[in-house]
């Protein structure tokens, strides 16, 4: 029960002020004008020194973008951002890239510390002892700093923004860049492939098992600048990553949009464990301000016996509109997608997964907790789906929404298309409240209302914490209560 | 822009630019609207969300004729029933091509029971059949506004509050075309309070023409009444077959529908139950055996605007060969509806490598104190049970529709009337043979 007390004790510890990431840092920044066109893409593509094929490959994208709709299936309702009205890049001032962390900027790494996010080597986690993680922080448009390149460069992964990686291993990204999600996928993937400033770069060469879990840390800091990162990783043949994304946005009046593109590649016999922390700015209590997170992850299983696994929290955002998802094309591959997604306040969520099973003998498994209080708008959306040849295609579904109060509501939308005999789908989704039994057992304990919430939404979402790296779990449960602070009463 | 209209989508624009039906004004009006929805919607096809694995436009090539109606004896009736259903205790009403047939048909009204053909019910602008058109609650539908305007006949039924019917009211639908026909219904039923009743709907067909279906059926149901509803139907091959039925609940009332389809060409099973009284209750269940190319679509949705109603579903689908089948169920609570109570199951059975399922369970939910869950399953006669009776001497063959029964004899449970039940068991079994 200790982690139960932790998020007690974090619960009780809140002040007003749910949203502790809010502040700003004041630090110099290099923008973009404000806008976008074509020259903006080639400004971008220009202050990253990317080489001629990228520059291409960021135009056509940006051409084919100028032609695409913004999607509108999505059970959310937002004011379209002004696309003209964004800055597309911004990045901290600095005149060469930081060598070590004793040359990055010491406001930058005073926010670092104060989003709990240690930079420095030997600092580890708090709580969790002698766990080594290598980050990548992305501050705005720009990777500013990435840790333990070094160990992880004997170990033969490559762990870089995907700027460095597009100069520094061009054959690599040239192969498998788009391949996934492809350049005109959807307006906001496509938006993506013509502005993308960075991200991060992951390659675990063949039979590796990456010795540390990477990560990356996202922060929007500067106002109306849209963050368009790419993530890019391959798990070749034999080899395994565990990759942790955590992200968070100052408190700031206009929306600010999040539109990123994750790729995941695993070969035969490799693994990929991607987990986020989402905790972009909500907005306040009225709905104003808050980011809109558009984003589109997918990760193909190209390999036989490969394996996929996104595990997700969803706490932030103003709109969120994201579906993790699978492509299984490799025999026995397997998906796995596990997802709490909690709204509270005016948010709106629109998420789930796409499980595409193509290859022989394929399973995968979705677990979708949703967690709707407040006026807050919570949508589970999926896709299992199984091929002509998919034979023996397996999948298992169950999404279950809970509902706080009476202004909130939860959707699920789960769409399975079987063309296959064989394949076996089962799908259950459920709907209920917190129980008035639950809460008198609870409060009959002594805890109090908030607390006995607490408690049982960590209970209702257990099966999916579980899932998350060790050093996801304390901060998810932590999490889970201020995301539902004044959800009662 | 200009709209790229089929040759199906031209003939029906053209079939309803006069009504076949002559009524009160109030009709007019609605009709007029009508005609200039479908004119805008066109047939519904897969950019509809709601249509998405059913492309009509697609599917429907041409439109057929109605046709005059044709010449059909009681003994063919009878033939086409089949003797378990011929000798049910029933009063009929027979539509031959769309048309009320008086004379096969037992219009004899007991005490608290009102009949009339749609067509004089609507000449003579019955105060009572007003809400025709008006049941339904629900957005735009291209299918429902062509059958407000096409419609050739049918037949309004009133039931007086707290009456009893002692025998089901039994709608049989023949057509008698000898060449490809469409025919267009709709039945209005108005049950009063506390009124108890059961209807059966039959749908046959005497040369085994092609043909294209569109019903309508609008139920009130008053409060406490209690409504068994079965709807069967097994089309020709090249048919299409789009039903509507639209029901209103009231207060502690009881709605159970059954719908069984057997093959058939393009079958579209559409329900809309809008729960207005509070403590209402619906049963909405069927099963569909499909082999060939079949095409079997059930589309529900299941609104909940009261406080503490309860709808169950459960769905049992069997697809031999090419046959494909779609199950579309919506459960929305609405603001307020606490102490909702949904549960909703589709389940299907694949028995060839061409079949194809596709499902899609929705949950819309507005409100907190509610207990909602549905469960959608797909998959293949289980290895190990097929094992198990065949260690005990069973044949293949035997063993498969044994399990096949098994599988949607759940379902089958669920029909109250036991002649009935059983007539529908019998169908499903020479299905089984067939396959």
């Amino acid at each position: 029960m200790a982690a139960v007390k932790e998020t007690i004790d974090h619960v009780k510890e809140l002040d007003l002020d749910k949203y502790k990431y809010g502040f700003t840092t004041d630090i110099e920044t290099v923008k973009a004008p404000k806008g976008l066109n074509e020259d903006i893409v080639k400004f971008i593509s220009a202050k990253k020194d990317e080489p001629e094929w990228m520059l291409e490959w960021r135009l056509d994208a940006y051409e084919r973008w100028l032609t695409m709709k913004e999607p509108e299936w999505a059970k959310v309702e937002y004011e379209k951002p002004d696309f003209q009205d964004l800055y597309y890049y911004a990045a901290p001032k600095s005149t060469e890239g930081p060598k070590s962390l004793d040359e990055v900027d010491p406001e930058l790494l005073a926010t670092y510390e104060k989003l709990g996010i240690p930079l420095k080597e030997q600092a580890v986690l708090a709580g969790v002892e002698g766990a080594k993680v290598a980050m990548d922080v992305v501050f705005d448009s720009v990777s500013v700093v990435t840790t333990f390149k070094e160990e992880l460069a004997k170990a033969g992964v490559i762990f870089c923004s995907i700027s460095e990686a597009i100069k520094e291993h061009p054959e690599l990204v040239k192969k498998y860049l788009g391949t996934v999600v492809p350049k005109s996928d959807n307006f906001y993937a496509t938006l993506n492939s013509a502005v993308f400033s960075d991200g991060s770069f992951v390659y675990i060469p063949p039979g590796v098992r990456c010795p540390m879990e990477l990560s990356t840390y996202f922060r929007i800091n500067e106002e109306n600048t849209g963050q368009f990162e790419r993530t890019l990783i391959i798990a070749d043949k034999g080899s395994y990553v565990s990759y942790l994304e955590g992200c968070t946005a100052p408190m700031r009046d206009e929306n600010q949009l999040h539109a990123a593109v994750v790729e995941l590649i695993a070969l035969d016999d490799a693994e990929i464990k991607y987990s986020t922390v989402q905790n972009w700015y909500p907005g306040d209590k009225d709905g104003k301000g808050g980011v809109y997170n558009f984003v589109t992850k997918r990760g193909d299983c190209r390999g036989d016996n490969s394996k996929i696994s996104w595990t997700q929290v969803e706490t932030g955002s103003a709109i969120t509109w994201k579906y993790p998802s699978c492509i299984l094309r490799g025999d026995n591959s397997q998906g796995e997608f596990y997802s709490i997604a909690i709204s509270n306040g005016m948010q709106q969520v629109d998420s789930g997964t796409k499980m595409i099973h193509l290859g022989k003998n394929t399973s995968s498994r979705i677990i979708s907790k949703g967690i709707s209080a407040g006026k807050s708008s919570n949508t589970y959306r999926g896709l299992v789906s199984a091929h002509k040849k998919a034979s023996g295609a397996r999948n298992f579904t169950q999404c279950d929404s809970l509902l706080i109060g009476d202004q909130c509501s939860a959707h699920t939308v789960p769409y399975i298309e079987a063309k296959n005999s064989s394949a076996t789908f089962e799908h259950e989704a459920t709907t209920s409240k917190i129980s008035d039994d639950q809460m008198f057992y609870a409060q009959a304990r002594g805890l109090n209302e908030e607390e006995a919430v607490a408690l049982i939404v960590n209970g209702f979402a257990r099966e999916v914490i579980q899932k998350l790296p060790m050093e996801f779990m304390a901060e998810t449960q932590r999490l889970i209560g201020i995301s539902l602070e004044g959800s009662v009463g | 822009m200009e709209l790229v209209r089929t040759e199906a989508e031209n003939g029906l624009i053209s079939l309803s630019q006069d009504a076949p039906l002559d009524g009160p004004s109030w009709l007019k009006d609605l009709q007029d609207k009508a005609r200039a929805e479908f004119q805008a919607l066109g047939l519904p096809n897969r950019r509809v969300e709601e249509w998405k694995y059913t492309d009509l436009k697609a599917a429907m090539k041409v439109a057929f004729q109605p046709v005059d109606q044709g010449d059909i004896t009681q003994a063919q009736v009878n033939e086409l029933l089949g003797s378990d259903l011929a000798e049910l205790s029933t009063q009929a009403l027979v539509f031959v091509d769309g048309q009320l047939n008086e004379g096969l048909s037992d219009l004899s009204v007991g005490e608290g029971v009102e009949m009339l053909s749609l067509k004089a019910a609507l000449a003579d602008d019955v105060s009572w059949v007003k809400p025709i058109g008006t049941v339904q609650q629900n957005e735009r539908d291209a299918v429902q506004a062509l059958n407000l305007v096409l419609m050739q006949g049918g037949a309004a039924i009133k039931i007086a509050e707290r009456q009893e019917v002692s025998k089901p009211i039994h709608l049989i639908f023949v057509s008698t075309a000898s060449s490809e026909s469409s025919v267009a219904s709709r039945l209005f039923f108005d049950i009063g309070a506390g009124a108890n009743v059961e209807i059966i709907e039959s749908h046959l067909s005497l040369q085994n023409q092609a043909s294209q279906t569109n019903l309508v059926t609008e139920v009130l149901v008053g409060d406490w009444a209690k409504v068994r509803h079965v709807k069967f139907n097994n089309d020709n091959k090249e048919s299409v077959h789009l039903s509507n039925v639209i029901g209103k609940l009231g207060k502690e009332s009881d709605y159970g529908l059954f719908q069984a389809t057997l093959d058939g060409g393009l079958t579209r099973n559409q329900v809309e139950i809008r729960y207005d009284g509070d403590e209402a209750k619906a049963d909405i269940s069927g099963v569909a055996l499909l082999s060939g190319k079949s095409h079997a679509d059930m589309t529900l949705v299941m609104d909940h605007a009261a406080l503490a109603c309860e709808s169950r579903e459960l769905f049992k689908t069997v697809l031999d060969d090419e046959g494909r089948a779609v199950f579309q169920g919506k459960v929305v609570v609405q603001p307020g509806a606490q102490k909702t109570d949904g549960e909703m199951m589709s389940k299907a059975l694949l028995l060839s490598e061409s079949a194809e399922f596709d499902s899609k369970p929705e949950l819309e939910i507005y409100a907190d104190d509610v207990l909602c869950g549905h469960g959608a399953t797909t998959g293949q006669i289980d290895d190990e049970l097929l094992f198990y009776l065949k260690a005990r001497g069973i044949a293949d063959a035997e063993a498969r529709a044994l399990l096949i029964q098994a599988f949607v004899g759940e379902a089958l449970e669920l029909i109250e009337n036991d002649t009935l039940r059983d007539y529908v068991i019998d169908q499903t079994l020479a299905w089984y043979e067939k396959a």
